[in-house]
């Protein structure tokens, strides 16, 4: 079987993703196809609209988030010729990343596993902007990062000259 | 954060292009300093005495920048460390090398040819490089840049005063270079300008400083009309040998958009009669100080279907009625510079109604 045929009975072809919480997310070839990761897999499997590829998902993707992603890609399958072109379909990117710190990196790294990268783009971009103006500490406490430097390597820091460079 | 691999990280970071931020990412953890530096595309180096200590961890940048005195082993360190550099801007400050304000006398050692010829050899990538006031570049160092960066699309060596006709001999055979300065190099003659318009440069030039090149004549800048889809064009302070034998081949470049002719003193009325019937892109043209040009050069400006831009300050033959016809009869008009001493020769009720008309700034 290859991808982008269609069924005999006319029926479109659908693909089942399945979170590792048991949610089931039924989309059409179109939407998967927005993402790289979906598109590899089901040209070797195939898949048909009475008897659709079920995929599971790791447990990282939770079905919020995968919410999320699916909402883009049928957004982005549907592409910018419906509902006001390709002005509305900006402002949808832009509202899709209006998410609290937890969702945006979980999104994030939804994106980068399903290879979604106008989307990874998006979300990348939306964290970088969330961490501008922040001191070391303000990054650490937002991502959970603990600093692993030893005293000797704090030292050749310092000692790199913060003024040397910009 | 640990949700996120290398590379995902990867792309937030290169989304970060304050180096304010970039610095506090670079002292998160290990392994966000690894990826900072991977991903660090653009570095300003403000003082290359430590270069040696944070160069080496970044080996994937693209734009590089100094404008304090460089030296050749910085400059090899650089050519090494960063083979992937596209643009390198070692623009020097005025204060410390040109005007010689160091308090002891005692200059640090910059860069000459040998550390230009390091970079030429290694960044094959290189598309813009600009060496204003690195007095110690001469021929040696630019031939080797022609030589090697074939992609090189902008290059600027202003004030770099050791650089002769040689060197523009060499540039000849660059075949993507769009942009040249090459002001303030005092050594440049016609038969440097000879070379310009032949070979594949001329084919590709877009925009050519010469300001301050005192040597050049008519003889050369009659040349430069086989430059075909020239746009700017400087020949200000290039002295009294330019006249409107040089002024009027120029015309004939219609492609010409931008003209600086600023004191050409014996450049007169005649060549902006030509530049206006036959450059009717012209957008911007600038005669400060020509002192031979009247109001009937000026006046052929009226109607021209393109002229934003006009400067004509120092112009003394120019009456306020010339610069008022000029004005009020072309539409295109955005912006004029003229002269303060102007001021007093035109009605404010004049001055009123031309200030509707486009911007008007008394130099």
């Amino acid at each position: 079987m290859s991808e982008g045929t269609k069924e005999p009975d006319g029926g479109e072809e659908k693909v089942v993703l399945k979170t590792h919480d048991g949610q089931e997310f039924t989309v059409d070839m179109a939407t998967a196809n927005q993402s790289g990761t979906l598109k590899n897999l089901l040209s070797e499997v195939g898949s048909s609209s009475n008897n659709p590829q079920v995929i599971p998902l790791p447990s990282s993707i939770t079905s919020r988030v995968l919410g999320k992603v699916v909402e883009y890609c049928q957004r982005h399958a549907a592409g910018g010729g419906r509902r006001g072109g390709m002005q509305a379909l900006e402002q949808f990117d832009e509202e899709l990343v209006e998410l609290d710190k937890d969702m945006l990196l979980d999104v994030t790294y939804a994106a980068a596993f399903l290879d979604v990268p106008r989307l990874l783009d998006l979300t990348s971009q939306a964290v970088a902007d969330a961490i501008k103006n922040m001191s070391v500490e303000e990054v650490r406490h937002y991502f959970g990062v603990v600093s692993d430097f030893t005293e000797e390597e704090e030292k050749v820091i310092r000692s790199e000259c913060p003024w040397a460079f910009e | 954060m640990e949700r996120l691999g290398d590379d995902e990280l990867g792309l937030v970071l290169r989304s970060v292009d304050r180096w304010r931020d970039r610095k506090s990412c670079a002292r998160v953890c290990r392994r966000w300093r690894r990826v900072e530096a991977l991903t660090r595309a653009v570095l300003r180096v403000l003082d290359p005495h430590y270069l040696p200590r944070f160069l080496p961890r970044f080996p994937n940048l693209t734009a590089l920048e100094a404008a304090t005195p460089i030296s050749d082993p910085d400059l090899d360190l650089i050519a090494r460390s960063c083979p992937g550099l596209e643009s390198l801007n070692l623009n020097a400050r005025r204060s410390r090398i040109e005007l010689d304000e160091e308090p002891h006398g005692v200059e640090p050692r910059d860069v000459t040819d040998a550390g230009l010829c390091a970079i030429a050899f290694c960044c094959r990538k290189l598309k813009n490089i600009s060496l204003r006031r690195r007095k110690g570049v001469g021929d040696v160092g630019a031939i080797e840049l022609a030589k090697h960066a074939k992609g090189l699309s902008s290059l600027d060596l202003s004030w770099c005063s050791k650089v002769t006709d040689r060197a523009v001999g060499a540039f000849c055979a660059f075949s993507s270079l769009m942009v040249l300065c090459l002001r303030g190099c005092p050594l440049l003659s016609d038969s440097g300008l000879a070379c310009l318009a032949t070979g594949p440069l001329s084919r590709s030039l877009r925009v050519l400083d010469l300001s301050e090149c005192d040597q050049i004549t008519d003889l050369g800048v009659c040349l430069l009309r086989h430059i075909r889809c020239l746009e700017e064009l400087s020949l200000a302070d290039c002295g009294p040998k330019i006249t409107d034998v040089g002024g009027i081949a120029i015309a004939s470049i219609v492609s010409l958009r931008r003209l600086d002719l600023s004191w050409l003193i014996n450049l007169s009325d005649a060549t902006l009669f030509a530049l206006a019937r036959n450059c009717s892109n012209m957008d911007e043209i600038n005669v400060t100080g020509c002192e031979l040009v009247t109001g009937a050069g000026i006046l052929s400006y009226s109607n021209h279907p393109a002229l934003k831009i006009l400067v004509l300050t120092s112009c003394y033959g120019v009456s306020a009625h010339d610069v008022e016809q000029m004005m009020l009869s072309c539409r295109s008009l955005r912006y004029v510079g003229l002269d303060k001493s102007l001021r007093g020769w035109m009605p404010s009720s004049v001055q009123e109604k031309l200030s509707h008309i486009c911007r008007i700034d008394w130099l």
